[in-house]
């Protein structure tokens, strides 16, 4: 029982390996900046949840699940805050694709609100 | 721990220090400042996932802490690089709005970098 635990823990941490891996070649591959925040946040959260699964199969103590269960409910809470504080920065300061937005709310909103993007944005 | 496991592992190293090898080599020469706050966001992934598996590895609990901390402060750099890269867009607007030619109607652009 003990080794096959043993073998799940490891094959999730693999898992998590795996994700990092996906995202740093997205970090290489993706054209702008928005599609490489997208390929950032696999291991931000998808990662981190088989990494800390990983760990407390592995470790099998109260002590270590606890600790992972607020790692992973940080994590949840951080995440967003610095991928859309990093969006709306790269929006900004135009350095996303316009032609390939589908949907553009934000600069609806702010040409409701009387901001115009000016030409020396982009 | 069995072998599958070990091999499990190893393989799992492998892979992270090549992930970490390519942040830290977008970190180096990436486009913009951006790009570098998102390596740098991936870099703080794998030193998460990295120091779990040290700990699966090692079977001890004491490095969940700081497993804990980088969950908890990990987002800052990519929050405080944004914020300044956001500042200087609008400084330099201000410049480009303040010196800008009359003839030509356009300014000189810096290189946003």
């Amino acid at each position: 029982m003990t080794d096959v635990l043993d073998l799940l823990g490891a094959l999730l941490l693999l898992l998590g390996a795996m994700l990092c891996l996906g995202a740093a070649v997205t970090l290489v591959r993706f054209p702008d900046l928005l599609s490489k925040l997208h390929g950032i946040t696999k291991p931000q959260v998808l990662g981190v949840l088989a990494i800390t699964l990983g760990i407390a199969v592995s470790l099998r103590t109260w002590y270590a699940v606890c600790i992972c269960l607020l790692i992973l409910l940080m994590q949840l809470f951080t995440a967003p805050v610095a991928g859309t504080i990093v969006s709306r920065s790269a929006y900004r300061s135009g350095l996303i694709d316009r032609e390939h937005l589908v949907v553009d709310e934000l600069a609806d909103d702010l040409a409701e609100s009387g901001f115009a993007q000016t030409p020396d944005d982009n | 721990m069995t072998t599958a496991a070990h091999v499990l592992m190893g393989i799992a190293g492998v892979l992270l220090f090549v992930a970490g090898l390519i942040a830290v080599s977008r970190i180096a020469h990436g486009p913009s400042q951006l790009d570098r706050s998102a390596a740098a966001d991936l870099a703080v992934a794998v030193v998460i996932a990295a120091v779990g598996l040290w700990t699966a590895y090692s079977d001890q609990s004491t490095e969940i802490n700081i497993l804990l901390l980088l969950s908890m402060l990990g987002f800052t750099s990519a929050v405080a690089v944004s914020r300044m890269v956001a500042d200087r867009v609008v400084s330099r607007r201000n410049f480009a709005q303040s010196h800008r030619d009359p003839e030509s109607g356009e300014a000189g652009t810096g290189d946003l970098s």
